[in-house]
């Protein structure tokens, strides 16, 4: 067969689409699903638009609240197990006394005391003055108590002596704190968020 | 809506259904891959108003929508409450023609399929299929080619053609 004659092809396939019953085109359809197409495509970006906006305020928020902050990238200290105490904190009462810092957050959630450093730590409260030691150094400044369980160590009052030497950033977890937690010889430090900085336990009464 | 898209519609559903059950479709699938390629079309009414060549441009997306139903598995298929079917007399003489072409044309490959379909149903000139395949001119002429003689050498065709 030769098909050079190329009229026939089409005339062939003509015939043989003809045969196909063309029922009306649903207008009406298409321009219904293509609104909802629309409608649809929207709300995805505006979905996406909203995503990127938050991971952007979160991300921002983590590197403006710097590592110390950790409470609020939701990381939990691993070593510093929390105690019943502070998931419901009991009324603190007095603090005065000598305290020893038995686990302090380090910058990835984990407790800094290793070693060295793990019976080194010592902080004395006594009538909303602190005072302690601090591996090598002597610690200073004041706390403030307030309600059943705030309690702040401002940061302008804290201080240390200047003895180069490695030690766990005790002052600068202080300073953060903002609530404590514990009964008996034992209490928690927590930040804004609960999130557990310091725990302590009595060395002696004041 | 644009006003023109129902002109549009009105004047390409047919074809654009037929070159759909042409390209391998059954007849209510076509009519979901023409439906489906205006909708595309609706969509982006401005580039189609724009684009240099309508029609060109409506058979690249219905290519594209064909390609897409047919890489679709089959829990794409959706149930439906009414059998698509209806007992008909039987048309013996006047399907036999159509169905020797279908049959034909089914045993070519999807590409060449295409070409002929859109070279020789749809009327596109090879410029305009290298824009509807994608694909350069010479490869356009090829498939063209190796259909034709495919088409040639095939033998319910040729009865066809002979008894014409």
């Amino acid at each position: 067969m030769d098909l050079t004659d190329l009229t026939d092809l089409t005339d062939l396939l003509e015939r043989a689409a003809d045969r196909s019953r063309v029922g009306l085109a649903p207008l009406n359809e298409m321009v219904t699903r293509t609104r909802r197409t629309r409608r649809r495509r929207r709300a995805l970006g505006v979905s996406a638009a909203a995503c990127a906006a938050i991971l952007v305020l979160v991300g921002i928020d983590v590197v403006l609240s710097g590592p110390a902050d950790q409470s609020r990238r939701g990381v939990a200290p691993a070593d510093v197990s929390p105690s019943p105490s502070a998931v419901q904190p009991s009324s603190p009462a007095s603090l005065n006394g000598t305290w020893r810092v038995t686990a302090l957050v380090g910058n990835d959630g984990h407790s800094v005391l290793k070693g060295r450093y793990a019976d080194k730590l010592r902080l004395t409260l006594k009538d909303g003055e602190l005072s302690g030691v601090w591996g090598c150094n002597d610690i200073f400044g004041g706390y403030r108590q307030s309600g059943v369980d705030g309690l702040v160590f401002p940061a302008y009052s804290l201080g240390s002596t200047l003895v180069g030497c490695d030690a766990p950033p005790l002052l600068q977890r202080l300073a953060l704190v903002r609530h404590v937690s514990g009964s008996g010889d034992r209490r928690t430090f927590h930040a804004a968020s609960w999130m557990i900085l310091v725990q302590v336990r009595r060395v002696d009464p004041g | 809506m644009p006003s023109d898209f129902s002109d549009f519609v009105a004047s390409r559903w047919p074809r654009l259904v037929r070159s759909a059950v042409l390209l391998g479709c059954s007849a209510t699938e076509a009519e979901d891959v023409a439906q489906t390629t205006l909708e595309r079309c609706l969509l982006k009414w401005r580039q189609v108003e724009r684009a240099d060549d309508r029609d060109a441009y409506v058979h690249r997306i219905l290519i594209n929508t064909f390609t897409s139903s047919r890489r679709r598995r089959w829990t794409g298929e959706r149930p439906s409450a009414e059998l698509p079917d209806h007992v008909t007399p039987d048309p013996t003489d006047a399907v036999v023609d159509a169905d020797a072409v279908l049959r034909a044309l089914e045993r070519l490959p999807q590409d060449q399929r295409a070409a002929v379909v859109l070279r020789y149903y749809a009327h596109l000139d090879e410029r305009q299929m290298t824009t509807v395949l994608g694909v350069a001119a010479g490869t356009v002429k090829s498939r063209l080619s190796r259909a034709l003689s495919a088409l040639a050498d095939d033998p319910t065709l040729g009865e066809l053609r002979g008894v014409r």
